[in-house]
């Protein structure tokens, strides 16, 4: 992959940043979170934990709809870390007329909200429901295909963290393949999540041929933001899927939540796309490749691959070739030039 | 194994707290010195104040030492360690000081809250920051800890030892930093003025536990021989699934976590159609899931267990806070007539026995059983003495290839239950089936079928011998024979009503006890035997609107005055609370 001595660190202001970068962009090109009358979907005083992928993944989002939107917004909550920190007793960060539903039914909730909003003559009232990977690829999967299938008026987002964080890291559908939880415990011949399980949602979406499917990723915000403004253009049901690390279940540095998320994008583990009705119609390249370890060592969840003397080559090897496979088919280097 | 005879003391316990904001170390400082306890020969039960798992916000370790066995939390707290006052506000109205209480905080944060002091507490400061941070590494939660083993009379030798075992995995030198740490702190609780010092232990005969009930639930599950788990993360239950899935693999089990809670029983039901005793947790949000599959376990007789660890409701309510009120659709919850089981543990150590005796029931009888635990039980950790091993395990009616005879699955018998055949059993092919069927197991809609069938399934569960096991019947032997008061509970309340009742012991107020193992079926003869004579009945419950009392209620006519006390979670119902109960009413 990358040979280390032919990269030269180059450290410069990246335009795309929302640091001093905001400042070199044009200015419809700017952040959200940029400007000074911005709005503010999830206020500050949240209990989430140091680092966490989801509150600034939500926080993004949700400021991204609220724009696009004019400020007519209603956010639908599924059971989860997100619901559970925002509204710590007796606060709420919530600036927006948000419901928690169930774990299971924010989908089926939101179309009931749409739908409501319409029969009212308020259709310009728009709906985002959220929920984490549990919530979205588990309990609420029912759910989320009928509101797909019936092409519902909602825009449902999924901040994956790749587990049940919120009762204490237990796996999800959307688990990855060797990752340590609580209930796939490092033991074993075949340590950590098995391969073969895992649902990809964002492609399962596609298959129900919906106006608009993206992914995204807390390491890239301004994309992240973009997919939500084209979202929010859209009617009908729309879907994107956030990969929003967690230090305490992945075991990974509070200060590394967005290398982490990088790492996952720049490997081809985590590919960045965006897809209408069902095609693929462009996907976001890879700067500077890296080998699978680069995202895999700097978490726990994944030390048992790396255990000195007896590294698992076979099951590193493995995840190299998700990689590799996402980047043949997400076209992640360019090397095609249709997507 | 019984749960011990009331036999707590209040005047022989202590009642303390460790507060910190999460990640403070708060419930590590609670756990370690439980266990020290117990090595050092008390008895204890640990709970913990937490918002839900996801860091921040409050934790408080809630410990109570005592000379003996104790079941419940006191109401009043002796003294309480503030390692920060965050979130403070949150918990201040779980832990009422005693009049003569002490707090303990770090003067770099403060006075105590309000809150918290209230009137006539005695308040000290103890720099435990400071204290930690003239070590490296130093932590404060061990000198928290330290604190309470000055206060407390725990032999520090108790508490380094666990400490050593703890830390082994960080190397001497976090050891020895953390036994210093203690060493300090107990030594700054030596120079207060205050102690609560409890008497000295007496020997543990047969040896201690350390247990929680959720994990009992599951050890109680095992021997009564699960060997297959389905299940879904819900707090307050994981802990049973995440102790159940290494627990399960060493007995050549397994534990399957599935996707949701609808596909978690419908597993353990199909795992159980196979011949495996399967069992699944979970607590209110996902039992209202699983009624419907309750309904066809019931109505194609397959056993199944189902543990439901109670928390506030409804909807998504209070995850971390206990309740009682998951009686009535644990009880009711099925539509059409679906007898079944409903059973409750009247302790944490008592977790391991009724789970292991459902388990035995629903095998026994080819129906669900739902395991009435809840939060205050599954979370609490407890110190008790090793329970005695007990016989219940699962033996199924199986069908046995019997040459040409015809095999009817739902053959109507004396005892209700029909032999069951396994899937592979030579002539004992047969359509298990939610809609109602002939004795072959064949769809009808027929009149008889339909009678026949439900007069079977009630039968096998009504005429069953469930022993004495169906209700924990004491009395605290005061007042000889006459008996001035019953108090009638259920599940998890027992510890508060047994511990009431040595109190009003100790005053010559008699005081009767009948607390249900099973809720249902309702064993009406059995029940009237046993509250025979009452003249004054106080019905104790955790539930807003009074589902134990209204059941009670609609199934017999209670003897004599009736009075109710009920509220609902989280705050738990104490034994000071019950025994004033009876003192006013004696009074009035």
């Amino acid at each position: 992959m990358t040979d280390e001595t032919a990269l030269q660190r180059v450290k410069f202001y990246q335009t795309g940043t929302h640091t001093v970068g905001n400042r070199l962009m044009d200015k419809a090109r700017r952040s959200v979170q940029a400007s000074m009358d911005r709005s503010n979907a999830i206020t500050s005083g949240h209990r989430a934990c140091q680092g966490c992928g989801e509150a600034l993944g939500a926080r993004y989002a949700l400021d991204a709809a609220l724009r696009a939107s004019d400020g007519q917004l209603v956010a639908v909550n599924a059971t989860g870390c997100l619901e559970v920190f925002t509204t710590p007793y007796p606060e709420t960060s919530w600036q927006i007329p948000w419901l928690h539903s169930l774990f299971g039914n924010a989908p089926a909730v939101a179309t009931g909200v749409a739908a409501g909003m319409r029969r009212k003559g308020r259709a310009d009232v728009r709906v985002v429901a959220q929920g984490g990977d549990g919530g979205t690829t588990d309990i609420g999967f029912g759910c989320l295909s009928g509101m797909f299938e019936r092409n519902d008026d909602v825009l449902y987002i999924c901040y994956d963290n790749e587990a049940y964080m919120n009762t204490g890291v237990q796996r999800s559908s959307a688990t990855p393949p060797t990752a340590r939880t609580a209930t796939t415990p490092a033991v074993g011949d075949a340590p950590g999540n098995i391969f073969g399980t895992g649902k990809n949602l964002p492609l399962i979406a596609m298959a129900h041929n919906i106006p608009y499917v993206a992914t995204a990723n807390v390491a890239d915000l301004h994309d992240l933001e973009d997919k939500v403004t084209t979202a929010m253009d859209i009617r009908g049901a729309r879907y994107i899927h956030i990969m929003v690390p967690c230090p305490l279940g992945w075991g990974s540095a509070a200060d590394a939540t967005i290398h982490v998320a990088r790492m996952a994008v720049e490997s081809g583990l985590f590919p960045l796309f965006e897809a209408e009705h069902g095609r693929v119609t462009r996907s976001k390249k890879i700067r500077r490749r890296v080998p699978v370890e680069d995202y895999l060592r700097p978490q726990r969840r994944f030390a048992h691959l790396f255990k000195k003397g007896q590294e698992d080559t076979e099951r590193i090897a493995r995840l190299q070739r998700m990689a590799d496979a996402n980047i043949e088919r997400f076209n992640l280097l360019g090397e095609r030039e249709t997507p | 194994m019984m749960p011990d005879k009331a036999s707590n003391s209040a005047s022989r316990s202590i009642l303390f707290a460790i507060v910190g904001s999460g990640g403070a170390g708060a419930l590590t400082a609670g756990a370690i010195l439980l266990e020290a306890a117990g090595k050092a020969g008390w008895y204890g039960i640990m709970s913990r104040s937490v918002g839900p798992q996801i860091r921040g916000g409050e934790a408080a370790a809630l410990v109570r030492l005592s000379t003996r066995p104790v079941d419940c939390m006191a109401e009043t707290f002796d003294f309480l360690i503030a390692i920060d006052w965050r979130n403070a506000d949150r918990f201040a109205a779980e832990m009422p000081l005693a009049a003569n209480g002490l707090v303990i905080g770090d003067p770099a944060n403060g006075d105590a809250p309000d809150a918290i002091v209230g009137t006539g507490v005695n308040q000290a400061h103890i720099a435990m920051k400071e204290l930690a941070g003239s070590l490296p590494g130093g932590r404060e939660n061990m000198i928290a800890a330290g604190l309470a083993v000055g206060l407390t009379g725990l032999p520090i030798e108790n508490l380094t030892s666990v400490i050593a075992s703890k830390l082994a995995g960080k190397g001497e030198e976090a050891i020895e930093t953390g036994c210093k740490c203690v060493e300090i702190g107990s030594h700054h609780a030596g120079l207060l003025e205050k102690s609560f010092a409890l008497e000295t232990p007496a020997a543990s005969q047969n040896g201690r536990w350390l247990i929680t009930g959720n994990e009992a639930v599951g050890l109680g599950a095992v021997r009564g021989g699960i060997r297959f788990a389905a299940a879904y993360p819900i707090t307050p239950a994981t802990e049973v699934l995440e102790w159940l899935a290494p627990a399960l693999t060493k007995v050549g089990g397994a534990l399957v976590q599935a996707e949701d809670e609808l596909a978690s029983i419908n597993m353990a039901i199909g795992a159980s159609f196979g011949g495996r005793p399967s069992i699944t947790a979970t607590s209110g949000p996902g039992l209202a899931l699983m009624v419907e599959s309750l309904g066809l376990a019931a109505a194609a007789e397959v056993p199944i267990v189902v543990i439901d660890v109670m928390r506030g409701g409804p909807s998504t309510g209070i995850p971390t806070k206990s309740e009682q009120s998951d009686l009535n659709i644990a009880i009711y919850g099925c539509h059409g007539d679906a007898p079944h089981l409903v059973v409750a543990p009247l302790s944490v150590a008592d977790c391991l026995f009724t789970a292991q005796w459902a388990v035995h029931l629903a095998e026994a009888m080819q129906t669900p059983a739902i395991v009435l635990s809840d939060q205050s039980l599954g979370q609490a950790r407890v110190v008790i003495e090793q329970p005695a091993d007990v016989a219940f395990i699962a033996r199924r009616e199986l069908f046995k290839d019997a040459g040409d005879e015809i095999y009817n699955r739902y053959a109507v018998t004396g005892s209700g239950v029909s032999p069951m055949a396994l899937p592979g059993t030579t002539g004992g092919q047969y359509t298990a089936d939610g809609l109602t069927h002939t004795v072959k197991g064949i769809p009808s809609s027929k009149n008889l079928d339909h009678r026949e069938q439900l007069d079977k399934r009630y039968r096998k569960i009504a005429d069953f011998d469930y022993g004495n096991h169906w209700a924990a019947i004491e009395h605290n032997g005061a007042a000889g024979t006459h008996e001035d008061f019953t108090i009638l509970t259920w599940g998890s309340l027992t510890g508060a009503a047994r511990e009431a009742m040595v109190t009003l012991a100790d005053d010559g107020i008699g005081v009767r006890l009948v607390a249900l193992r099973l809720i249902a079926p309702f064993l009406k003869d059995k029940f009237l035997a046993a509250v025979h004579g009452s003249q004054r009945i106080l019905v104790v419950e955790q539930t807003h609107s009074g589902q134990f009392h209204q059941y009670l209620r609609a199934n017999c006519d209670l003897p004599g005055e009736v009075r109710h006390f009920h509220r609902p979670g989280p705050q738990l119902i104490g034994p000071t609370e019950i025994s004033t109960q009876i003192r006013n009413w004696r009074r009035s």
